[in-house]
């Protein structure tokens, strides 16, 4: 074998490995709860209190039901009613979402 | 459970990295000579608890393995970061451009073996301790052209060397990869043979094992051999160009 050489990793990469090892993985307990359980009515009520903040609001929460991660998602017009929702993957719902989705989740974290 | 995203994301990065190479040959034909085959490879190792992803895609040179996998961060590094803090989850990775940090979820060391056409073939490895390290390998395996990642899984993560565990991953998060995905199996056949074909397959298969032996009407005596065969096993779903086996 060659002569090894050895680096340093950049600083956010370090961070980010830190994070994946040390906060997501941990005795396969996921960070996210896995009991969040949030009815329909509660994610309505979720979408119309955020409208009252943004005139158009893209309303999404994460959805942890039998290890599967559901989105709802919404767009309320000015008006409060719901004009689309369905449901879709975590990970569709921020493709097409982004930032909105995340600012909404965080607003209205889960309690675990 | 999350940390089986991490499947998807080096099955992600090696299809990305065979596009790469194919686009290429749009317009050289001869940069696949090194490798003419354009696969994505799986191959649990039970004996050293690692899964192995290999691809016959771009491959990385020397630079590109110290900007890509270390040393130069993405702009989606933060951004991954600060969406977590706000809330997304770890699925979320690849769409920031990190995915391959992911393997991390499952292991606790990754080797990353990579041959490029324009350079030698060079041995990446972190245990994530800050560090990482780089080695021209002149003793392994000839990889022609492509990646081969190697995870030492971690040892509560053996279930991701079973066939099953990995079928249904696949199946799951890997649908639609335009190219096949082959799974290295192993399957055990019941064989009845004579004493002559005893002597031959014990020949052939050091793997032939003899499980029982019974004794027929007319006096000759049948034996019954165990013998495990191991062989590839394509598990992607769409038929792809260049997957004769899906087609």
């Amino acid at each position: 074998m060659a002569e090894r050489e050895e680096y340093a990793f950049q600083a956010e990469i370090n961070q980010l490995l830190s994070l994946i090892i040390n906060t997501f993985y941990s005795n396969k307990v996921s960070r996210r709860p896995q009991n969040c359980s949030i009815s329909w009515h509660g994610l309505h009520a979720i979408a119309y209190d955020a409208f009252s903040y943004h005139d158009l609001v893209v309303c999404a929460l994460a959805h942890v039901q039998a290890r599967q991660q559901l989105c709802m998602a919404w767009r309320v017009d000015a008006d409060g009613a719901r004009t689309s929702g369905r449901g879709c993957l975590s990970a569709e719902a921020f493709a097409c979402l982004g930032v909105p989705l995340l600012s909404c989740c965080r607003k209205f974290s889960f309690v675990s | 459970m999350l940390q089986e995203i991490f499947l998807r994301e080096l099955i992600s990065n090696a299809s990305d990295a065979i596009d790469k190479i194919r686009f290429q040959s749009l317009t050289d034909k001869s940069v696949l000579d090194s490798q003419p085959e354009l696969f994505i490879h799986l191959i649990p190792d039970k004996a050293n608890n690692t899964l192995t992803i290999q691809d016959s895609g771009i491959g990385m040179t020397k630079a590109d393995l110290i900007n890509n996998l270390g040393t130069i961060a993405r702009s989606g590094t933060r951004a991954f970061m600060e969406a977590l803090s706000a809330g997304a989850d770890i699925s979320m990775i690849g769409q920031f451009g990190v995915g391959f940090y992911s393997a991390y979820l499952v292991a606790d060391k990754v080797t990353v073996v990579t041959k490029h056409n324009d350079d030698e073939q060079y041995v990446w490895e972190s245990q994530a301790g800050g560090s990482f390290t780089i080695t021209r390998d002149t003793e392994g395996e000839s990889l022609g052209r492509g990646t081969k990642i190697v995870l030492h899984l971690k040892d509560d993560q053996m279930e991701y060397l079973e066939e099953r565990r990995i079928k249904d991953l696949v199946k799951k998060h890997s649908e639609f990869i335009s190219y096949p995905i082959q799974l290295w199996t192993s399957k055990t056949v019941d064989k009845e043979v004579s004493d002559d074909e005893e002597d031959e397959v014990g020949n052939i298969s050091s793997d032939t094992s003899r499980s029982s032996s019974t004794s027929c009407c007319d006096g000759s005596s049948a034996k019954r051999l165990s013998t495990a065969s191991v062989h590839w096993d394509t598990v992607c779903i769409i038929a792809a160009a260049g997957c004769a086996s899906c087609s």
